[in-house]
């Protein structure tokens, strides 16, 4: 897919958080077979070094977060030290408005964006399903969205595919990630069905029970669902359609 | 005089800038990156900007994050 000046083979971008150790971690990003990974920055503790080290093993690219910001001050600040430390102009944007369900601001996020795309980011903001939302962000200059399928971290999949659906067919030129809200490997195989270019996932792969299998069953999943829309699947019909030729069925005339 | 680091207070020694205060610390700046009363401060300028009398400074370093 492609985000911004380059191409990625894998649809896929992993979340490095909430892994049961640094191993699994980097079993999940082989077994997922991602190239780019996210994280976040936080207050230093003990070893600020430990983590970055284990990053560097991974080989992938990475995409900073503006996570736990409120507001479009915090997201740009703590975007310019999320480049001071990786030396990358991509940024997963994410400016929150509604603590409970940890929705983004719409007001916050279209003005950060714009901001930060007038620093020379990259930006790949998380966004709600809303089609205004997503259009504002691609008029300031986003060249990736990335609508939520549901709340961060439910695992509830994509709850309102009609709103998703009108999103990819009204921004065909846009890179759509869908990013929050994936459990199951069927809700990443829906994604690339709706036509979006990846998906975007942590807590699905991190919180499984077999975090290194479920990261396999993703990327299995993920490229099957491509392979079957390259076979060419069958239309959709209202009418049911018998598989079998009604020519010669036994007892009738 | 005294600064908030990183939410905490800290007593530091008066005239004293950014880089000093990495130096105290410890760290290797390639791995951290600083704001000073909610403003970014760049690596460059750890060597130029001057802490005050209760400045809030935060020192971040990568972590997991999704």
């Amino acid at each position: 897919m492609q985000i911004y000046n380059i191409k990625l083979k894998n649809n896929i971008i992993l979340g490095s958080s909430k892994y049961p150790s640094p191993n699994i971690f980097l079993k999940c990003v082989k077994n997922i077979k991602t190239e780019m990974i996210t994280v976040a920055l936080r207050k230093i503790g003990d070893k600020p070094e430990k983590f970055y080290k284990t990053l560097a093993k991974t080989n992938c690219k990475i995409l900073p977060n503006t996570a736990g910001c409120f507001n479009v001050k915090e997201a740009v600040n703590t975007a310019l030290m999320c480049r001071d430390i990786f030396e990358t102009d991509f940024i997963k944007l994410e400016v929150i408005e509604n603590e409970k369900n940890l929705a983004p601001s719409v007001k916050g996020t279209i003005k950060a964006s714009e901001t930060l795309i007038k620093l020379g980011f990259k930006v790949l903001p998380y966004a709600t399903d809303d089609l205004k939302f997503a259009k504002r962000l691609v008029e300031v200059g986003c060249k990736v969205v990335m609508p939520w399928g549901s709340p961060i971290g439910t695992g509830q999949g994509l709850v309102n595919i009609k709103k998703l659906k009108l999103i990819r067919k009204s921004l065909p030129d846009t890179t759509l990630i869908i990013d929050a809200g994936i459990g199951r490997v069927s809700h990443a195989c829906q994604v690339i069905e709706l036509g979006y270019d990846g998906i975007l996932l942590n807590s699905a792969v991190a919180l499984s029970k077999n975090p290194p299998k479920f990261a396999e069953s993703i990327y299995n999943g993920v490229n099957s669902t491509i392979e079957s829309i390259k076979a060419g699947p069958i239309s959709v019909s209202k009418k049911a359609i018998a598989s079998t030729s009604s020519k010669g069925i036994p007892f009738r005339k | 005089m005294k600064i908030i680091l990183n939410g905490k207070s800290k007593k530091v020694n008066s005239n004293q800038k950014v880089i000093d205060l990495i130096g105290l610390l410890k760290i290797d700046s390639k791995f951290i990156a600083v704001a000073v009363n909610g403003e970014f401060v760049s690596k460059k300028n750890y060597s130029k900007i001057f802490l005050n009398d209760g400045d809030v400074v935060e020192v971040v370093s990568p972590h997991p994050g999704g």
